[in-house]
């Protein structure tokens, strides 16, 4: 059995200092622990304990399938039901997790021990004022874009942590995208500083089997923790973090619902927590939900011109670039951007290094035979298919005219021919492919939004989209629901506080 | 150049010097072409201290090339040549001229020439003055006044001590505190009274090595020995000496040290404690350092800058309260907005805890405490990894910056955007520079990186401005971010040398990547970590040194000569660097592991013989892939020789 001790966080001068003591020693773990930075606008004195415990699990929480069997034992007793919400979240996740990786479900157990006083409530928050997590990646663009489209001088807040060698929160590109932001949409911004993820090993998860980074299990929620206190701090009470319709992705296994391997991203999870918060006046939300990741795209290229040259979505950067302009992400980008009509090269996309770096591209394909494919495999699948439509949309004219512009023009002409050349070599290898039409918004998941947006987004997304209602849509968003009520039911019972096993 | 300087007066193989100083040269030309062609060279050796043993050493390696066979002066007598090399010294002199005059005449009659290697004369012994006037022979003087003495007599010419030639590379290393080296035998003076802490090392040391490592082990050498004061100039010491009863330590000094920090202290009434510096004397730490840097001449730019640009990264195991004086000497003494992380490197609890009592409060201040040491290469590149400002300053827990310090760094990096790194003079608390940089000196197979401006007082004009330096020690370095980033630390190297490690792939990548800036100081409370026994345990104890040797010569492919510091085994018996044996010896720790060096060394106790032989067992019982001898070519190979190389290459008989 392992152990792993919370201790009380506390926050003075300007940061939150988060401790935890393992036991036995374990490799996840570089440190042992963590500091949260805010910036001067934002008093952390202020911040209750309970709120603070909070952000604390919503980062480690994650950590709690890969460490189990494991006891975790909180500096404090948290709200009625907290303990059991935080355990069925953990479950969920390994579920998910243990099924990936084959083992089976049921290997899990975390047990959460609540040890010391019962913390304050937190004082109630009224307003309404919106809050938006902000990384400068085509989803948190979008939603930008729509807070300060719907709602009065939203707060957005950026989170830096480092998680070398990448440098990808370190690049003026992301300063440059943070301050333009910040000077082209009426908004408060606000950074925070963390070496969260420093903290963990992110390779632990694959030496466990894990199909996954640790750091995709658990970045989301650091964002989401540096939200969560620099929200309420700043009197914001509607929390969004840009979640797409793709990471809803799910298939039941042997009666178990799996999800999509970026858990983080989950909307049955993000969900389960709006309930947690809504104790504290509260609520948690993403305003891309019903939006497949080709329609986020095409959104921020259309309806959000002024920012659209902001994108900065590749974690493999390297210091002086905006993108790597050679990995999967890159090409989905770049391509998704110039067949909506937008042009690649202002978000500093190279289309020549990326049509030669990812000219060998081959949709993948998924058997029909045997266990239905992952969630992972099926977004795969689904992104592949979008690389696919872009380049059947895009006029070879139009490439052309690309290629002559931003950063592919820095080129020689005869590696732009090259990169022209390709395109077509992509385009005919590819010809053949038999894709899904265009996705549409998942009418099913309108009802997750806001209910304040719910109406006008609506409107935007049918302006511009199809809708899907299709059973498979339907199905899906059931499934997380029935997932967020398996998390959220203790809360709504008010179970008084015990050690679970 | 300096006799001896930036190169360490190592000669090559060949017996030339890449580099040496012109005036080294001219002495070698001279005194080789004084043999003429002539291979049958006989080296006759007098009789003398270890000095004298130092000058016996020099002419080996001068005359490696040309040398027959080597003599005492009785074995002399009893054997005939073509030359005769008669060792230089102070052997003809009123105190000591009971040798060499009389030996003179006899060998002349023996050998068809005779060459006197470069000595002091004092030709007012008649003994002296009757021996050279009869000579044939070349006679050199080791310094202008002996040749001015000469000259009429004999056919005298002039050439630097032969314990130039020496290889002092190998003992050259920071030192602290003073040595008094005043002689004790018949030629010492009764002008002033020895010091108490005075040891003769000429006659109490037991070997040449012992001598010389003595010497090294110290920051500065109080002397009226000649040798001693030749050994620690060349081994880069600060140098005060007194005239013996005749004239040829003011005189060597004159011709041969000119430049080296020598200075004649004859004047000084009594003890020489008039230089001695505060911290020595009792004075603070601080008061002994003096704040060279002025911030009037930090450009304003560098001192108005907002935000911090500077995180300064404190690694620390166990030693809470020296990182947190090192972090408040930043808070202090940064005269720009700066970030400190106290890293606890794998400290235990109540450490983590005390660090992070220390940075709660302090708004510029963050803990990190790592789950387990990873030694300051690993610790540092992870912490970097937490680092978003534009420089990071590398400060060992044991130092202190000064101010002025961090804000000239960082105006020094904006002057010079090529560069990637700068390092002020950090000093020792006896005030002494322990290093401003250094030069990096590859030879043969062996690596040194040698600190610049060691010994010196932190205000001496030696040292000179901002510069480029060929390394950066770890103690105190402002880095570029993008610096670590496009070259991170190789948390391979553990514990020690990941400064030089970095330095070497950084310069070899980027020319010019280094600065250093002589003007503003840290404090470096430094402890040295010599080698302390044989023992098992002693030498248990060397591993993470060794293993991050190790790891440098499989990464770059060579020795650290540090490895000669902490097994002085590996050296010949003549003191030169066995970097064959240290290389091997290397690669079996990084292929075997610090198990097997460890019963190597028990077994072999050390003695380079058999850990030579202990090296080829171990290369001899693992499976060594064969040479690949193809069938076809031992067809090829005639007769018997073909059974021996199939044999020997697994085929059989083919």
């Amino acid at each position: 059995m392992n152990r792993l001790e919370l201790h009380p966080p506390w926050a003075t001068a300007g940061k939150v200092v988060f401790r935890w003591t393992p036991s036995p020693r374990s490799s996840l773990y570089r440190t042992n622990g963590f500091t949260m930075r805010f910036p001067s606008e934002i008093d952390v004195t202020t911040l209750p304990d309970a709120l603070l415990l909070t952000a604390f699990l919503l980062c480690v929480h994650a950590h709690f399938p890969l460490l189990s069997p494991l006891e975790v034992t909180l500096p404090a007793v948290l709200g009625p039901g907290e303990a059991e919400f935080w355990g069925r979240v953990s479950d969920v996740e390994a579920e998910t997790l243990d099924a990936l990786r084959g083992t089976g479900v049921g290997s899990h157990a975390v047990r959460i021990l609540e040890k010391g006083s019962s913390l304050s409530p937190v004082p109630e928050r009224s307003g309404g004022r919106c809050a938006g997590a902000f990384s400068g990646g085509r989803d948190s663009l979008v939603q930008a874009g729509l807070l300060a489209e719907l709602s009065e001088r939203p707060l957005l807040v950026a989170c830096s942590s480092g998680l070398p060698p990448l440098v990808d929160h370190l690049t003026p590109r992301r300063r440059f995208v943070v301050a333009e932001t910040r000077r082209r949409l009426p908004v408060d911004l606000v950074e925070v500083a963390s070496d969260a993820r420093l903290s963990i090993e992110n390779r632990f998860a694959e030496r466990s089997g894990y199909p996954v980074a640790v750091n995709e299990l658990s970045d989301t929620h650091v964002y989401g923790a540096a939200l969560l206190l620099a929200g309420w701090a700043l009197g914001a009470t509607r929390l969004f973090l840009a979640s797409e319709a793709d990471v809803q992705e799910s298939v039941l296994w042997d009666g178990v619902t799996v999800q999509h391997p970026h858990l983080m991203y989950a909307a049955s999870t993000q969900r389960a927590l709006s309930a947690l918060f809504s104790r504290w006046g509260l609520s948690l939300g993403s305003l891309t939900w019903p939006l497949p990741g080709a329609l986020v795209q095409e959104l921020l290229v259309r309806r959000y011109p002024q920012l659209s040259d902001l994108q900065y979505s590749c974690w493999r950067v390297s210091l002086g670039e905006a993108a790597c302009n050679r990995c999967s992400k890159c090409r989905i980008a770049a391509l998704g951007i110039l067949a909506s009509g937008g042009d690649p090269g202002r978000a500093g996309f190279d289309l020549v290094r990326i049509l030669l770096a990812q000219r060998g591209f081959a949709p993948r394909r998924i058997g029909t035979s045997g266990r239905a494919p992952h969630p992972g495999q099926l977004v795969g699948r689904a992104h592949d298919e979008f690389t696919v439509r872009s380049l059947r949309q895009i006029r070879f004219r139009r490439l052309v005219e690309a290629l002559g512009r931003g950063p592919s023009r820095e080129h020689s002409l005869r590696a732009r021919a090259l990169a022209a050349y390709a395109f077509q070599r992509l385009r005919r290898r590819t010809l053949h492919e038999t894709v899904q039409m265009s996705p549409g918004y998942w009418k099913a998941a309108i009802g997750w939004l806001d209910p304040s947006f719910r109406g006008p987004l609506e409107r935007i997304y049918a302006d511009t989209f199809p809708s899907d209602g299709s059973p498979r849509t339907v199905t899906l968003v059931a499934r997380s629901e029935a997932l967020t009520r398996r998390i959220a039911e203790p809360l709504a019972a008010s179970v008084p506080a015990e050690a679970r096993s | 150049m300096l006799p001896g300087r930036g190169k360490g007066a190592g000669a090559g193989p060949d017996g030339s010097v890449e580099g040496e100083a012109p005036r080294l040269a001219r002495s070698r030309d001279v005194l080789l072409s004084a043999l003429g062609d002539s291979r049958d060279v006989t080296f006759v050796r007098s009789a003398g201290n270890l000095g004298d043993e130092l000058i016996w050493a020099g002419t080996r390696r001068l005359l490696a090339d040309r040398l027959r066979r080597e003599a005492a002066p009785s074995e002399a007598l009893g054997s005939r040549g073509e030359v005769a090399v008669l060792s230089g010294g102070g052997a003809w002199s009123k105190p000591y001229h009971d040798l060499l005059p009389p030996l003179l005449g006899s060998l002349e009659g023996r050998f068809a020439r005779v060459v006197i290697f470069p000595s002091s004369f004092d030709p007012s012994v008649p003994e002296v003055r009757s021996a050279l006037s009869r000579t044939r022979a070349v006679v050199f003087a080791r310094e202008e006044e002996s040749l001015r003495r000469i000259r009429d007599l004999c056919d005298a010419r002039l050439a630097d001590d032969p314990a130039f030639f020496f290889d002092f590379f190998p003992y050259r290393r920071g030192g602290s505190g003073v040595l008094h080296a005043f002689r004790t035998d018949r030629e010492a003076t009764d002008a002033f009274p020895l010091p108490p802490e005075n040891r003769d090392i000429s006659s109490v040391c037991s070997s040449l090595d012992e001598w010389l490592w003595t010497i090294a082990r110290h920051a500065e050498v109080r002397t009226d020995r000649a040798h001693v004061m030749i050994a620690a100039a060349l081994l880069g010491k600060r140098v005060r000496y007194r005239s013996s009863s005749y004239f040829k330590l003011p005189a060597i000094a004159a011709y041969s040290l000119d430049g080296y920090p020598v200075v004649r202290d004859d004047f000084l009434p009594g003890s020489m404690s008039d230089g001695t510096p505060a911290a020595e004397s009792g004075g603070s730490l601080l008061q002994a350092v003096p704040a060279v840097a002025d911030r009037r001449e930090t450009p304003r730019a560098v001192l108005a800058a907002p935000e911090p640009r500077v995180t300064a990264i404190i690694l620390t195991t166990n030693r809470p309260a020296l990182a947190r004086a090192a972090a408040a000497s930043v808070l202090e003494n940064a005269g720009l907005p700066c970030r400190v992380l106290l890293v606890s490197n794998g400290s235990p609890p109540e450490v983590e805890r005390e660090l992070d009592a220390f940075a709660g409060p302090e708004p510029m201040v963050d803990s990190l405490p790592l789950s387990e040491n990873l030694g300051c290469a690993g610790g540092r590149a992870l912490a970097a990894g937490a680092v978003a400002t534009e420089f990071v300053f590398f400060l060992d827990d044991d130092a202190e910056v000064r101010p002025g310090t961090l804000e000239r760094l960082v105006a020094e990096l904006d002057a010079h955007p090529v560069a990637l790194a700068a390092t002020p003079a950090v000093v020792l608390p006896d005030g002494r520079v322990q290093h401003c940089g250094g030069e990096v000196m590859v030879r043969g197979g062996s690596i040194s990186f040698l600190p610049f401006g060691e010994g010196l007082a932190p205000e001496d004009p030696a040292l000179g401005g901002p510069a480029p330096t060929g390394w950066i020690p770890g103690t105190a370095a402002l880095v570029r971010l993008s610096g670590l980033l496009e070259f991170p630390i190789d948390a391979g190297m553990k514990a020690y040398y990941e400064d030089n490690e970095w330095s070497f792939r950084v310069a070899r990548s980027r020319p010019g990547a280094f600065r250093r800036v002589p003007g503003v100081v840290a404090i470096h409370r430094h402890e040295r970590k010599d080698r302390r026994g044989d023992g098992g345990a002693e030498i248990a104890r060397l591993i993470p040194y060794l293993e991050a040797i190790a790891r440098f010569r499989v990464r770059h492919g060579y020795v650290l000569d540090a490895v000669f510091g902490w097994l002085p085994e590996l050296r010949r018996p003549d003191g030169t660097l066995d970097v064959s044996l240290a290389s091997d010896l290397l690669s079996a720790l990084s292929d075997s592991g610090s198990a097997w060096f460890l019963e190597a060394w028990r077994r072999s106790e050390g003695h380079a013989d058999l850990l030579k032989r202990e090296v080829r067992a171990r290369h001899d019982s693992e499976s060594h892939p064969r040479p690949a001898v193809r069938r076809w070519h031992v067809r090829e190979i005639p007769g018997r020789l073909r059974r021996v190389v199939a044999r020997a290459a697994g085929l059989g008989e083919a």
